[in-house]
């Protein structure tokens, strides 16, 4: 069978599914299996960065940021608009669809990104590391502190639901799509080089700092994508949406189901975003053989995280252990060496 | 805004016991780092919980306040040994990659944060006072000194004081700058790294045990989320002070501290929630311009 | 004292033997394994298969810091001295194992008659020292504890001559006090010179071996190591 005609086939079988799952599930699981993808594509998004280009960078809490806010301000109703916040006459009456505010959200992320995080390209290792978490905090202030624009720490409201579970597969599906046909390009290859050795493949003639810049361009274009979707699949936005605690869960998904992968993105997220909202109820206390387990919430965090602390230290190259679900017949390819 | 010097000073005294609690946990983070090249994320948790051990006792035993200090210590030690022994050393045998190492280690920052979120739920909650601490001593020129400020910055200096000649003078102390240097060159010389690990962490810990009871007495509040922005504040110091450098990273600590403390003073009020930004505007421009930070490290460079 | 091990990867098969009280030179082009064969005794890497035996003790599978304990020293390739430390507190790290102040200050004392350029300096952190005051420190802190097996990798390397010379006759005098030495060195005349035998080391194997005089005058030595100076 040939390749595309694959592709159109499980396209169209993703259709069906999607159909189904349109009219069949309760609203609670539906909701859920569209959490799942816009939380996977912003995954795929920082995969990009934080994997590929082997680069660990923690600050696309803030570019998504970022987008969310352009989007949120270019969809809502300029009467809403008028009522809450203080912004330019242009900007209040503006009304845009949903597929322009998508857009332009991921351009304002990848102007952030570039504006925010490529100075802080020149310090190593840690330093940069501490610099990308300071980024966060420092969007996170600016979000509550400038009131005109974001209604501060009391948030947006009323943002038009414009994620349905199409939109979230779609934008998925483009963007596995996209993300694997690069990686086998030149470009990809070029990836997998600097990964594994910086000084290396400058050596061989490949222009590092322009495939880092690439790099942060995509991959915050995506993520910021991520972050419109989901703000239009929850309906509010607050200071602390994106701040290092969503960073930290992203950064998680990616750990457990493997940094550097497309499958061990996606597995990492539905590990996530599944199980935590699956074992909820577990924390609201439930009777076991007749006994009272009593509430505990935050369990399933710990839960999580004790899983994530096991995976760092026995698979640390998470669940795929560096592979695709499509490789794990063939031989092992080290993708990504230690950094 | 008044600019006088009465302001300033009584800003800046305001500012010591801020600046103390910064100080013990940015000694602990630096030593850590130095001698195992990790950061431990888990330390602003170590502090929240030498917080809750010492809130607990005497909430509900009604310990003294000696007990209840040492309390504190006690548990921030258990548990910097628990995530030494449980955490870094099984990954660092098996994985010891940084970026593994680094996410293990806010895995174990998160599970204790929502561990203790669990068990205490996410409100704040009074921390004891204590009558001895209590008063305020008004000088000639009228400028307001708490009682419990002098307390907290006088255990801080002796600490910092004993903590510093521990480690330019004793063995153990000069086998860790050692460590922290090139650990394989002091293996080849009979240092066994596993038991001086330890050491750093018992130290660090009962640092951060004293400054987490230093925190409780000043802000009377214990919460789990308490160790996060602190100990990011505490992180940011050590790095400003110059890795696994001691005395360079108290003076950091206060550094920041206080500078959080005038910045705030000396901007008008509206201003003062932008405060994280100032911190870290600070550390982006001191890594601007000495990446190494303010004081010598005591890492190998290049 | 030392006896032979292999180590596939990069040692193929390598026997050597160093007697009490003499200097043994171990030569060899870059990337032969005179290195990695050092390490091995050191503890820093263990040998596959084959083992290292001290003084009639097997120590293949030792740590590091315990075989420093059984009389082995190092002044590792690079010099590998603690930057942040001074002159001073680098020769008392050395002395890490050895008990009693008095004790220790007299071997510091010692040191400084061999090196009297690091008593200049005592005060100094060690990264500031030239790199032949290095090398002096490394030597100084590997004979703090006394050892009787002395590990020394390259302490030519990077010097000017003079100075080098002066190492050399530094060397000959830690002998005279009763250490055997196993000595790493890409100057061949020189690792000739002092030695009594040596160990010539070509692609992980030991090609040639024999008295240091012998091979002085062995026509593919000269050729290959003694033309090339």
């Amino acid at each position: 069978m040939k390749k595309t005609t694959k592709i159109l086939l499980g396209l169209l079988l993703l259709a069906g599914l999607l159909f189904m799952a349109d009219s069949f599930l309760r609203g609670y699981y539906l909701r859920l299996v569209v959490l799942f993808a816009v939380t996977a594509v912003t995954a795929l998004g920082v995969n990009i960065v934080n994997g590929y280009t082997n680069i660990f960078s923690l600050g696309f809490g803030g570019t998504m940021m970022v987008a969310a806010y352009t989007a949120a301000l270019l969809t809502l109703s300029p009467a809403y608009k008028k009522a809450v916040l203080h912004l330019p006459l242009w900007l209040e009456q503006m009304q845009t669809s949903f597929p322009v505010a998508m857009l332009c959200g991921g351009a304002l992320a990848v102007i952030a990104s570039t504006i925010l995080l490529l100075p802080a390209f020149r310090l190593q290792g840690q330093y940069f590391i501490l610099a990308s978490m300071g980024v966060n905090i420092v969007m996170g202030n600016l979000a509550e502190n400038l009131r005109g624009f974001t209604h501060g720490d009391m948030g947006l409201r009323s943002i038009p639901a414009y994620t349905n579970i199409w939109w979230a597969y779609g934008v998925l599906a483009l963007v596995v799509y996209f993300i694997h046909r690069l990686i086998q390009s030149k470009y990809g290859r070029a990836l997998v080089a600097i990964s594994k050795d910086q000084e290396l493949a400058a050596v061989m003639g490949i222009n590092v700092v322009k495939y880092k810049i690439v790099s942060f361009v995509i991959g915050s274009f995506i993520t910021g994508m991520g972050a419109v979707l989901w703000v239009h699949l929850v309906l509010t936005m607050n200071p602390k949406a994106f701040g290092l605690v969503y960073v930290f869960q992203i950064v998680a998904m990616l750990a457990i189901g493997g940094i550097g992968t497309i499958s061990g993105t996606l597995i990492g997220a539905a590990i996530l975003t599944l199980g935590t909202e699956l074992l909820s109820p577990v924390q609201e206390g439930f009777s076991l053989l007749g006994f009272q387990i009593p509430p505990a919430f935050g369990l399933v965090n710990v839960l999580m995280a004790v899983l994530l602390v096991v995976i760092m230290i026995y698979k640390p190259r998470g669940i795929m252990n560096g592979r695709e679900i499509w490789e794990v017949a063939g031989p092992r390819v080290r993708k990504n060496a230690s950094s | 805004m008044e600019m006088s010097w009465h302001y300033l000073t009584q800003q800046l005294i305001n500012a010591l016991s801020y600046g103390s609690i910064l100080a013990l946990l940015a000694i602990g983070y630096t030593m850590i780092y130095g001698i195992l090249g990790l950061i431990n994320f888990a330390h602003g948790e170590i502090f929240m919980i030498g917080a809750f051990f010492c809130y607990m006792l005497v909430t509900f035993s009604g310990v003294s306040f000696l007990t209840g200090f040492f309390a504190a210590i006690a548990g921030s030690v258990l548990t910097g040994f628990l995530i030494e022994r449980f955490v870094y050393n099984p990954c660092l045998k098996r994985s010891p990659e940084v970026l593994t190492v680094f996410i293990a280690s806010f895995g174990a920052s998160l599970g204790l944060r929502n561990l203790f979120t669990m068990i205490f739920g996410d409100g704040r909650r009074s921390f004891p006072a204590f009558d001895f601490l209590e008063g305020i001593i008004i000088t000639e020129s009228g400028i307001f000194i708490n009682i419990k400020d002098l307390w907290i910055f006088g255990v801080t200096l002796f600490l910092v004081l004993a903590t510093t000649l521990f480690i330019k003078y004793t063995k153990p102390g000069i086998a860790m700058r050692a460590v922290a240097y090139d650990a394989n060159a002091a293996r080849l010389v009979g240092v066994n790294s596993t038991t001086l690990v330890l050491v750093a962490f018992f130290i660090g810990s009962t640092l951060a045990g004293v400054s987490a009871v230093a925190y409780g007495v000043s802000y009377g509040i214990v919460n789990p989320s308490m160790g996060y922005i602190i100990g990011l504040n505490g992180f940011i110091a050590a790095v400003l002070g110059g890795i696994g450098n001691v005395p360079g990273a108290a003076i950091s600590g206060y550094i920041i501290g206080m500078g959080e403390i005038m910045f705030v003073a000396l901007l008008p009020p509206s201003y003062s929630a932008v405060r994280p930004i100032f911190v870290w505007g600070l550390l982006f421009l001191i890594l601007f311009l000495k990446p190494s930070g303010l004081f010598r490290p005591n890492v190998k460079i290049g | 004292m030392v006896a032979g091990y292999d180590k596939a990867q990069v040692l193929h098969g390598i026997s050597l033997e160093v007697h009490p009280g003499e200097i043994v030179a171990l030569v060899g082009p870059n990337g032969a394994g005179k290195t990695t064969t050092i390490r091995c005794i050191t503890g820093e890497i263990h040998p596959m298969s084959g083992k290292v035996q001290y003084n009639g003790t097997d120590i293949s599978e030792m740590p590091s810091h315990r075989i420093v304990g059984t009389g082995i020293s190092c002044s590792p390739e690079g010099r590998n001295i603690f930057g942040n430390l001074t002159v001073y507190e680098n020769l008392k790290m050395g002395a890490y194992l050895v008990h009693g102040r008095k004790n220790i200050k007299e071997r510091i004392s010692r040191v400084y008659d061999l090196f009297p350029k690091l008593k200049e300096r005592k005060g100094q952190l060690a990264e500031s020292l030239s790199g032949g005051e290095q090398q002096m420190l490394a030597i100084g802190r590997a004979i703090m504890n006394e050892p009787t097996l002395l590990l020394l990798d390259e302490p030519s390397l990077g010097l000017a001559p003079v100075v080098v010379e002066q190492i050399y006759e530094k060397i000959a005098e830690i002998r005279r006090e009763g250490a055997s030495i196993l000595l790493v060195e890409q100057n061949v005349g020189l690792a000739l010179e002092i030695s009594q035998k040596a160990y010539v080391m070509e692609s992980g194997q030991v090609k040639l071996s024999g008295r240091s005089e012998t091979l002085e005058k062995d026509p593919y030595v000269i050729d290959t190591y003694l033309g090339v100076m």
